[in-house]
């Protein structure tokens, strides 16, 4: 290791040769010798020597208090203050300086060996020491958790730049200000404030986990935060103070809810489907029942025709078309419970998103009818509680109804639009298709009515059902000209259940 | 000749639904026509009891081995009765295929019951039809058996037209020998002219004609 190298500032040439000797001697190396305060400021700078020996009273501008002040702040160096006598203004002044010692003259050799012997150590024990705060600030400054340490006292002493952005409070702002002050954080769910940690006595307050807890910024922003609390123990009984840690899970929650809800899509693409093949099922299994009724009152009449008639087999035939009726009944039934069962998943949704997602399903269909849609949703609709499969299921339904009405009619187009309502919402869709005749507009909604050669008349009176589970009312009305409007009314919330 | 009119038609209803076996055997109980119903096609097939006159009513939609191609395979067989098929909706490409193989009616649930009437006495008389045609051949053909080879031959050359005097040169016997085995040919096949005797030769199918 190469000889420390010492500066010494001694405005007495005399003096200042004889302390030379002296440091030569004692295997130091003096790089710099200046009278002036001013130089020594400057040459400390370029020098950079390891240690200063400074005289107090020095000719000039500054005197050695006020130059051993620049050089410590400057660049660090340690001083070792030399004078002849203290008085004790002189001393406080000096003490501020964090002097690493005084010599008084005259000195002698072993004092002055040992001061700078401690000074030199201490000097090193600064540098490792300040070398390790350089790092952990370097680490705290960049990593993505907020940090803010306290003092015993709940006053902060650091705070890195993540925490500032998120409380709003700069560094210089925030340093010893008490923590309460700067960390607001609030239950997400009650919007109670959070206990201030530095409060309590026992080591770690628990916060509320999984994006359970708001950070309130200064200017009232407010971040999702997961943080920890730890206090700083110099020994197992005395605390130095604490630190907070705590990481915005904004992007976390909302990556978290993104999946949530393509999940749901998915779930909800599958129920869509399940109900096609329920359509299927439903034409076969209400087919066999009526097949079997057609029959048996067919079989009545013939056994009535007889002569003479034979009323005892008419009689069996006709027990026969109500015990199928029945077995027809209990299919379209239980296609209602299953629309009714299903709103366990009401939420609140919103009309015009449920409209555009449906329309985007039913597009490929659309496209290959060759029919326009047009859509008017008005703006700031509220939301209203509903099942979404449901109530896409309802609009789809009606796309449909409306596809299969403009069949063969030379203009196709197909409006969807929303618009508040009194006590509610209201969706109308309108076709440009044959209409529908005043005296059946009441029967289109029944089960097993039907127009259409291949229809079995079940998705208007789902769309009944789901309409109805929803509180609400559907009709349909002639378009003014041509066509048909199905006007669906629903109010904010489904109310009284039938 | 057997006489078929002496059998009662017999209607085999092949459908997996209870009820709709129930309420067709009914209907057609009401018109006095007796019917045998089967869940399955397999059902249908194990049953050993013959059926002397009928038709199938079978419904397209089967489980297990469909309705069609059960059909398809079933037209082919030798005394194939007609088949009626029910169909649960009317599928173009199926019944354009059922109607392609050759079945007699294709009706969509829920039937008409008159229809279903009407189309099954329809189906049994096109049976009747087949089944005395197909005797009258059998009886045809059981009569030609009992002729000589000579006489087949003279038969057969006599019905292409030829004279006596051909045939006697053709077959190389006597004319008198000829116009003898015309003769008996007419009596054992029961003919009782000439064109009589040609539409019959025309019934038996070539490959049940016994070669001369």
């Amino acid at each position: 290791m190469a000889a420390a190298t010492v500066m010494i500032v001694e405005d007495d040439r005399i003096v200042a040769r004889d302390i030379r000797q002296q440091v030569d001697r004692m295997g130091y190396s003096v790089v710099a010798t200046t009278g002036s305060g001013e130089e020594a400021v400057a040459l400390a700078r370029t020098v950079r020597p390891d240690l200063v020996l400074m005289d107090i009273r020095l000719e000039g501008e500054i005197d050695g208090i006020e130059a051993a002040r620049q050089i410590r702040a400057g660049e660090g160096i340690p001083v070792i203050f030399l004078t002849a006598y203290g008085t004790e203004d002189i001393v406080r002044r000096a003490s501020e300086t964090d002097p690493f010692g005084y010599l008084l003259k005259p000195f002698e050799e072993p004092q002055m060996r040992t001061v700078i012997q401690m000074a030199l150590f201490k000097r090193r024990a600064e540098a490792t020491l300040r070398l390790s705060e350089r790092r952990y600030s370097a680490t705290l400054s960049s990593i993505s958790d907020g940090v803010i340490t306290v003092d015993e006292g709940g006053r902060i002493d650091f705070i890195n730049p993540i925490a500032e952005r998120l409380t709003g409070w700069t560094s210089d702002e925030a340093v010893g200000r008490h923590l309460s002050e700067v960390f607001l954080a609030v239950d997400a769910e009650s919007r109670a404030a959070i206990e201030d940690p530095t409060a309590r006595d026992d080591a770690t307050p628990s916060f509320p986990q999984d994006g359970a807890m708001l950070l309130v910024s200064r200017h009232g922003d407010e971040a999702a935060i997961e943080a920890r609390f730890s206090l700083i123990m110099i020994d197992q009984s005395s605390v130095a103070g604490s630190v907070l840690v705590f990481t915005d899970i904004t992007d976390r929650l909302a990556a978290a809810e993104a999946l949530q809800q393509a999940h749901a899509e998915l779930a909800d693409v599958g129920r869509l489907a399940e109900m096609g093949e329920l359509a299927a099922t439903v034409v076969h299994e209400v087919n066999q029942p009526l097949m079997a009724i057609v029959t048996n009152a067919g079989s009545c009449l013939q056994w009535l025709d007889r002569d003479p008639p034979k009323v005892a087999k008419a009689r069996t035939a006709v027990e026969r078309v109500i015990r199928d009726g029945h077995r027809a009944g209990s299919v379209v039934r239980s296609i209602h419970a299953l629309v009714r069962r299903a709103p366990a998943q009401t939420a609140l949704v919103s009309l015009n998103d449920v409209v555009s997602e449906t329309v985007a399903i039913a597009r490929r269909d659309v496209r290959r009818a060759r029919i326009a849609v047009t859509l008017d949703l008005q703006r700031d609709l509220p939301a209203i509680m509903g099942d979404r499969v449901q109530l896409q299921q309802l609009i789809l339904n009606l796309i449909v109804n409306a596809i299969e009405a403009m069949e063969g009619a030379e203009e196709k187009i197909l409006t969807l639009s929303t618009r508040q309502a009194p006590e509610g919402v209201q969706l109308s869709v309108q076709d440009t298709g044959h209409g529908v005749p005043a005296a059946i507009s009441d029967q289109i909604f029944d089960a097993l009515f039907t127009t259409k050669e291949e229809g079995l008349g079940m998705g208007l009176s789902i769309s009944r059902s789901i309409v109805a589970v929803h509180g609400g009312t559907i009709e349909a009305l002639p378009r003014s000209g041509g066509g048909c409007e199905f006007l669906v009314n629903l109010p904010l919330t489904p109310g009284e259940r039938e | 000749m057997p006489d078929t009119s002496a059998y009662r038609p017999t209607i085999i209803v092949i459908d997996d639904d209870e009820s709709i076996r129930e309420a067709i055997g009914d209907l057609l109980d009401s018109v006095d026509l007796e019917s045998r119903g089967f869940a399955t096609i397999q059902d249908f097939q194990s049953d050993t009891r013959p059926v002397h006159l009928g038709c199938i009513v079978l419904d397209v939609r089967l489980p297990g081995r469909s309705g069609l191609d059960f059909y398809e395979q079933y037209v082919r067989s030798p005394g194939a009765m007609p088949v009626i098929f029910i169909s649960a909706h009317a599928d173009v490409s199926t019944s354009v295929r059922a109607m392609k193989t050759g079945a007699i009616e294709f009706l969509t649930k829920p039937v008409r019951h008159q229809e279903l009437i009407e189309a099954v006495q329809g189906a049994i008389a096109i049976d009747f039809e087949r089944r005395r045609a197909q005797a009258e051949v059998e009886a045809l053909k059981a009569a030609f058996e009992t002729l000589t080879i000579q006489e087949r031959r003279v038969a057969r050359l006599a019905v292409t037209g030829q004279l006596n005097k051909q045939i006697a040169g053709e077959v190389g016997i006597s004319e008198a020998t000829v116009k003898h085995h015309r003769s008996n040919v007419m009596q054992k096949m029961g003919a009782r002219t000439l064109i009589e005797l040609l539409r019959m030769l025309d019934r038996i199918p070539p490959t049940d004609l016994p070669t001369a």
